[in-house]
């Protein structure tokens, strides 16, 4: 009898504690990233609702009635002693709210900005990636417009409006940095309907999007303090929109692919909750004479060959895939260049430098580009 | 054979259940007592925390002006000189806030996108605190400020300040983060909107900075200490925060010292009852050794019985722990936010290993209180018939070991001297010890009073005595208890009337000035500084009065730490105020102003060790400047200490030009309430300053300290009378161990009044032995508290005075306590029939 | 206080007539309607197994309990109508007891337990409490403490006390159940001499056979009731 009400006694401090996690429940911590997202409200922010012409060089600068905007560029490079590196130099601007208020503060603003550089350095396979997170103000971060220049800290992207015209980039990581400058070597690309990219059914489930798909890169690489001179092709995606996605987006995967023939090709296929391709996946192709393709989701057959599990994440990416575009004679094999190209941290993405092998129409190619997974 | 024993002892308490109640009982109140001060403490600790970690947890770094802002062209430069540093630029100030009624509100303006604390990680109304602040009118606070605000959530409050008035948005925090705290009169906005509304336009409060401790993070602090010109500092704050955690510690050694006084109250209490149920089942134990029971299982049963009343003790102690510990919060907090640091009101908060250490600690101790019984139930001899003699206590063991435990508490003191905890362990030593010898000295003391009993008439006193001298150790350790407890009660009392002694006569010393004029306490500082300054610029205009002394206190970076630094104006009659313990007073004021000297309160002098001609470097507004020590002085104002400098000194090197306080000295013939008035005429009638006269400052000052203490006061109450329940217990046991003798007194003709006398005069004997060993235990305590631990802990040496009332009383409540403890005891007895001297056992 | 040669030491020390007791639940009487009559000065033994109700009956003699039904009365006073103060002052007064386990106060030494009924009695008769301890051959043993004695020494210093007040009637409860034979037998003799000598009534319970013949009379109680042994 006795031992039972030892057992009982002894059920008590737990039973307590539970009691007590019940009642208060664990705490969740948002992360500052998803602090400074969240929210539904989106009223009041400007929408891409259909095609408009662009208006160079203007469109280069921000456009900050839009919820978000992206200078994207990434790119592959190769120095004289055939170091290979593939960089990503990113700009995003969030617009955290619709108007702000008069004020007479240097500090006064409704937009963050949020910065993502990394360089894969192929040959020793390491990835080194680091971030900005800032408000622009007082010069800290911002965005100019003429000529259009976007900033944070030390890492910036200055276009020059020259012919060909220009984007110099630079940016810096503990020990490692980038200072290139891009040229045009085509025009630049409208994506989707004249730059009207949809991604989803409603009408405003859209961005505006153009990119310079063939960039000449010239510049200097910098890693453990050792300068390097380099060269290669660059990839620069423009992108602002509002509510882009449409609610049941899980993710996305983006390719943009650089070949030997002179052809760019670009492929986005939206993925569903369920992991379902969105019949809102969409591609451009680019001919070496600069003429455009656009690609629509049925034309795009992608299979996923190979995954990937992180060691940081524990998520599974998929690592080479077969790209058929018949419509083209496309027959291509993706695969990275280096395995662990992936971002921790605020947001969790791989964004890295992949291989290109394939064949168009019966003749060999080979390339170059970037993936783009998020999502996983 | 195991489980039959257990069923055999505990089914003897199921039907005589009191009997172990009060063992229950006194665990249960020991344990609520440790309980009740961890948990209000940490609670207390836990909202500070909370607090500091809400706002700035991650910050490990903070550049701050000496003047009290930096200029934010400051932070842009660093940001792009330093691209990898992460830096967060803070706005504070104070507004006037609330429609209905406007109060006082501290403002913290913060970037949310680059904010470092935990604050940043919730939400507010359901959106990212970013997308809830930035470029909008809103703002977040405490549900408890929302609701003194009449404003239920997000409906806007007016707020205004030196830069305009806004209609502002105020919204509560997440509730399910309960490490999520903010000060009651605090509202967070956005830097915009913080600069826009106190007018800070241009300037920053502060930059909170988050840098590793690694090599490259001391470069990126020694980069940036160069970088910083003067009257700019880079401050390490978690060394504040260390150092302002250490403050409290004294004060709460105190408190858990006190508690653990109870506990060990609530060990002899289940050390009583663990023998009283012994005594009563002798038979039954001596029965079971004829049956065949090992003694190993009598010892264990009996340690197990006690581990479950401990186990039941522990969980009533634990509810009542709950109880108590809210209402200590409420002490604390008014004490703590009095001195150290301010303290919102939040719940006390169990935790799965506090509720675990306080249930073994229950089990444990009834455990260990109950192995002296165990031992003796195991050693009863078979088949006896007689009940369980006492065991003859001689002089010898108790003596020496007495005086080996003295002997150690000395050492402990040599070897490591101030340091606290070997304060306090020396004096439980010598505490102990005190116990040991009330137990022998009782039957010695009482053996001499029976042989003088002579006459018949008093033949019931002296059996009384008689029995008292039997060498029974169960009233001696009863008695030893009650002693303990009194003398631990006296020795505070004692204390803490020395203690008020020697602030009152400091306070009559100090207070020259015969009236005091401060602030309204709600004005928030800068404002409060700002209004003396203009009253005191008027006084000077008018001859009102004789002299005007004033003060300006301050925090400051110095290379002793943060310091309070006090800056001085004092015409002479003022310096008489001053009592010096080291140093000269005419060298003192020659050099005063002129010179770059300072004079320290004795715990400043004491903490640090210095000495006259000791240097401290303070940070000035033109940078860093070296002032020598000339005098230390006689302060119980604060136990952190002060530096103090002339207002000379002061205005040399810092521009300040408010005051925290004025001493107004009158002219011959004036009376301080006419002058008063004319004062409170000159400052203007809103303007709320308030004016005290010398003695109502006094007697404030006493009022408060009053305040303090009441917690010990309270606690020791609390031992004494659980102390009491064990000499009750011990007194019943007794009762039951001579329950033949008492009914054989009553087959020979004893009246009931006969036998209450012979009981009467056991407690009233036991009360004053325990009252006379108590009132000189008491004082020396009193005596090591004042010169040994006080010293060491605050740094104060005070004055000990011995009120004879204080003496008198704590003998008188013993006696009566004594005298309250025979009632029950007598009932039972008299209920004792004569017949049952005819039965056998 | 009795004399031998006092007028009363005609009359009987107890009359007891129509005695039950009952002990609830029991509905079987302890006692049942028991008469007995001694005279003064007399040593009757009561003989009985345990369990008989000697010490019903001892209870009753002695005015520890009042009579449930029936009379009593003891050296010419009704033990019944008394309440429980009358009933102590009482048995401080006439009555004395000899139990068989001495039951000596232990903090008090030989004298002071021997003169603790006087002093009950508000008296101080130190040369009553010497002669005493002389009759019983203990005087020198006077200063020593019941502890430290053997139980042939502790049931005599018992008998002193019994006598110190000079009570009516001494009730004796096993006097000799803690005592092997040999002083057994001296004790009975002595408390015989003793008791003889004061004219004190004796009432002994016991179950020897051997105790009880020294007595001047033996009953048996058996069934509640006494039978006169032959």
């Amino acid at each position: 009898m006795r031992k039972r009400h030892f057992l009982g006694l002894m059920a008590l401090p737990p039973a307590l504690w539970a009691f007590h996690r019940l009642r208060h429940g664990p705490p969740e911590p948002l992360n500052p990233l998803q602090s400074l997202l969240s929210g539904e409200a989106e009223a009041g922010f400007a929408r891409v609702l259909g095609p408009e012409p662009f208006m160079f060089p203007r469109d280069h600068a921000a456009h900050p009635d839009y919820r978000h905007e992206w200078w994207y560029f990434t790119g592959n490079l190769l120095s004289p002693e055939n170091d290979a590196f593939g960089f990503q130099l990113t700009f995003f601007r969030f617009a955290i709210a619709a108007s702000a208020r008069p004020s007479a503060s240097a500090w006064n603003t409704r937009q963050a900005m949020l910065g993502h550089f990394a360089l894969t350095d192929v040959n020793q396979r390491r990835f080194h990636a680091a971030q900005r997170l800032d408000r622009p103000a007082l010069g800290i971060a911002g965005m100019q417009d003429t000529p259009a220049r976007v900033w944070i800290r030390d890492w910036q992207a200055h276009h020059v409006a020259t012919l060909p015209e220009v984007w110099e980039l630079e940016a810096r990581g503990p020990g490692y940095g980038l200072k290139l400058a891009l040229t045009t070597t085509k025009a630049w690309v409208e994506q989707g309907q004249g730059g009207y990219s949809r991604k989803g059914p409603g009408r405003s489930n859209a961005s505006r999007y153009y990119s310079g798909t063939r960039l000449a890169a010239a510049g200097e690489v910098t890693v453990e303090g050792t300068p390097m001179r380099v060269a290669g092709l660059a990839w620069l995606d423009r992108e602002w929109g509002t509510s882009a996605l449409a609610p049941g987006t899980r993710g996305w995967d983006w390719f943009g692919l650089q070949l030997d023939d002179g052809s760019d090709l670009m492929v986005y296929l939206l993925r569903q909750e369920d992991g379902s391709p969105s019949e809102f996946s969409a591609g451009s192709h680019v001919s070496g004479t600069g003429s455009v393709v656009a690609l629509a989701a049925p034309d795009l057959a992608m299979e996923v060959l190979e995954t990937w599990t992180s060691p940081h994440s524990k998520r599974h990416y998929p690592a080479r895939w077969r790209l058929r575009i018949d419509s083209l004679g496309l027959d291509l094999r993706i695969m990275p260049r280096v395995a662990d190209q992936e971002w921790e941290g605020l947001v969790r993405y791989w964004e890295g430098c992949v291989r290109v092998e394939g064949t168009r129409a019966g003749k060999k190619l080979q390339g170059l580009g970037y993936a783009e997974l998020t999502g996983y | 054979m195991i489980p039959p024993l257990w069923k055999i002892l505990f089914a003897y308490l199921y039907r005589r259940p009191w009997q172990g109640a009060l063992g229950v009982f006194g665990i249960a109140l020991g344990i609520a007592v440790v309980m009740a001060v961890q948990v209000a403490q940490s609670s207390a600790r836990r909202s500070f925390e909370a607090a500091e970690l809400t706002l700035a947890g991650m910050a490990t770094d903070r550049i701050l002006g000496v003047s009290g802002h930096l200029p934010e062209a400051l932070f842009a430069s660093l940001c792009l000189q330093e691209p990898e540093l992460k830096a967060s630029p803070v706005v504070t100030g104070h507004v006037r806030g609330g429609d209905a009624n406007p109060r006082w509100l501290r403002v913290h303006g913060l970037d949310p996108v680059s904010a470092v604390g935990r604050i940043t990680t919730t939400q507010a109304a359901d959106t990212g605190l970013p997308a809830f602040l930035l470029g909008q009118a809103a703002g977040v606070a405490s549900g408890s400020l929302l609701r003194s605000l009449g404003s239920a959530s997000s409906m806007p409050v007016t707020i205004e300040g030196p830069g305009g008035s806004v209609s502002v948005s105020l919204h509560s925090l997440r509730e399910t983060d309960a490490n999520l705290i903010l000060p009651e009169d605090l509202i967070v906005l956005d830097i915009a909107l913080a600069q826009d509304v106190l007018g800070h336009s241009g300037r920053l409060s502060y930059i909170d900075l988050v840098i590793h401790d690694d090599a490259q993070g001391d470069a990126l602090r020694a980069r940036i200490r160069k970088r910083l010109k003067a009257g700019f500092e880079l401050r390490d704050l978690r060394g504040d925060r260390v150092a302002r955690q250490d403050l409290g510690r004294a004060f709460e050694t105190n408190l858990t010292a006190l508690s653990l006084l109870s506990l060990m109250v609530g060990f002899f209490l289940v050390y009583n009852t663990a023998n009283f149920l012994v005594v009563q089942r002798s038979v039954l134990f001596s029965r079971l050794r004829a049956l065949g029971v090992r003694r190993r299982e009598i010892f264990g049963g009996i340690l197990m019985e006690s581990a479950a009343l401990g186990a039941l003790g522990g969980l009533m102690g634990i509810l009542l722990g709950l109880l108590l510990a809210r209402f200590l919060l409420g002490l604390i907090a008014g004490t703590v936010g009095n001195f150290y640091y301010t303290v919102s009101a939040t719940e006390p908060e169990l935790t799965v290993p506090l509720l675990a250490m306080l249930w073994s600690l229950a089990v444990i101790t009834s455990l260990v209180a109950a192995v002296p019984a165990a031992w003796r139930a195991a050693r009863v001899r078979r088949l006896t018939t007689r009940s369980i003699a006492a065991p003859t206590l001689s002089w010898r063991l108790p003596l020496s070991l007495a005086g080996v435990l003295a002997l150690s508490a000395l050492l402990f003191h040599r070897i490591a001297a101030a340091r606290l905890w070997v304060d306090f362990a020396a004096m439980s030593l010598m505490l102990v010890a005190v116990g040991l010898l009330v137990s022998p000295l009782m039957p010695t003391l009482s053996g001499m009073l029976a042989r003088r009993l002579e006459s018949p008439r008093w033949w019931p006193e002296r059996l009384g005595a008689a029995n008292l001298s039997r060498a029974d150790n169960r009233s001696g350790v009863a008695a030893a208890a009650l002693c303990l407890a009194a003398a631990v009660s006296l020795g505070m009392q004692v204390m803490t009337a020395s203690f008020r002694d020697s602030v009152d006569r400091w306070l009559g010393q100090l207070l020259r000035a015969d009236g005091y004029v401060s602030a309204p306490e709600s004005l928030p500082t800068p404002l409060a500084e700002a209004s003396l300054a203009s009253l005191y610029v008027e006084l000077g205009r008018y001859p009102l009065l004789s002299a005007i002394s004033s003060v300006l206190q301050r925090e400051r970076s110095s290379s002793l730490g943060m310091l309070a630094v006090t800056a001085y104006e004092l015409p002479a009659q003022a310096r008489d105020g001053f009592e010096f313990l080291s140093g000269n007073a005419t060298g003192i004021w020659a050099h005063w102003e002129g010179e770059e000297v300072f004079i320290a309160s004795e715990s400043l002098a004491r903490r640090h060790g210095l000495t006259p001609g000791a240097t401290v470097t303070l940070e000035t507004d033109h940078g860093a400047q070296t002032f020598t020590l000339i005098g230390i002085y006689r302060d119980y104002a604060s136990e952190r200490g002060t530096l103090a400098i002339s207002r000379q000194t002061s205005s040399r090197h810092w521009q300040d030009s408010g005051y925290s306080g004025l001493g107004i000295y009158l002219r011959e013939g004036d009376e301080w309430h006419k002058v008063r008035d004319k004062i409170r005429a000159l400052a203007g009638e809103q303007s709320g300053i308030r004016l005290r006269s010398r003695e109502e400052i006094r007697l404030l000052s006493l009022a408060i300290f009053d305040r303090t203490f009441a917690i010990t006061r309270v606690l020791g109450l609390l031992a004494l009378l659980v102390s009491l329940a064990g000499l009750v217990g011990a007194l019943l046991a007794q009762l039951l161990e001579r329950g033949r003798e008492y009914s054989v007194l009553r087959a020979l003709g004893c009246s009931r009044v006969d036998l209450a006398r012979v009981l009467s005069c056991q407690t009233l004997l036991t009360g004053m032995l325990a009252a006379l060993v108590a009132l000189p235990t008491g004082a020396t305590l009193a005596w090591f508290l004042v010169r040994v631990i006080n010293l060491h802990a605050f740094g104060w040496t005070m004055d000990m005075v011995f009120p004879p009332s204080l003496f008198a009383g704590m003998f008188v409540s013993m006696l009566a306590a004594a005298t309250l403890a025979s009632p029950y005891p007598a009932l039972r007895l008299g209920r004792i029939a004569p017949a049952q001297a005819l039965r056998e056992e | 206080m009795n004399d031998a040669s006092s007028p009363l030491a005609a009359l009987p020390a107890v009359v007891a007539r129509g005695l039950t007791v009952r002990y609830p639940p029991e509905t079987r009487a302890v006692l049942s309607d028991l008469d007995l009559e001694v005279m003064t000065g007399r040593f009757v033994a009561i003989l009985g197994r345990s369990g008989s109700g000697k010490s019903t009956l001892l209870n009753l003699l002695g005015a520890m309990e009042p009579p449930q039904e029936g009379s009593l009365q003891v050296a010419g006073k009704d033990l019944a109508g008394l309440d429980e103060a009358g009933r102590t002052l009482f048995r401080r007064q006439h009555l004395g007891f000899v139990f068989q386990s001495f039951n000596l106060i232990p903090v008090l030494d030989v004298h002071r337990n021997v003169a603790l009924p006087l002093a009950l009695n508000g008296l101080e008769d130190g040369q009553r409490v010497t002669e005493l301890l002389a009759a019983l051959g203990i005087d020198h043993l006077a200063q020593r403490y019941p502890e430290t004695l053997s139980g042939g020494e502790q049931q005599r210093v018992a008998i002193a006390r019994a006598l110190a007040h000079r009570p009516a009637l001494v009730l004796a409860d096993e006097p000799t159940g803690n005592l092997d034979q040999e002083t057994s037998r001296q004790v009975i003799e002595l408390m015989k001499q003793v008791l003889a000598r004061e004219g004190t009534t004796l009432i002994m319970a016991t179950h020897s056979e051997e105790a009880a013949d020294s007595a001047h009379e033996v009953f048996r109680l058996t069934g509640g009731r006494l039978e006169r042994r032959p």
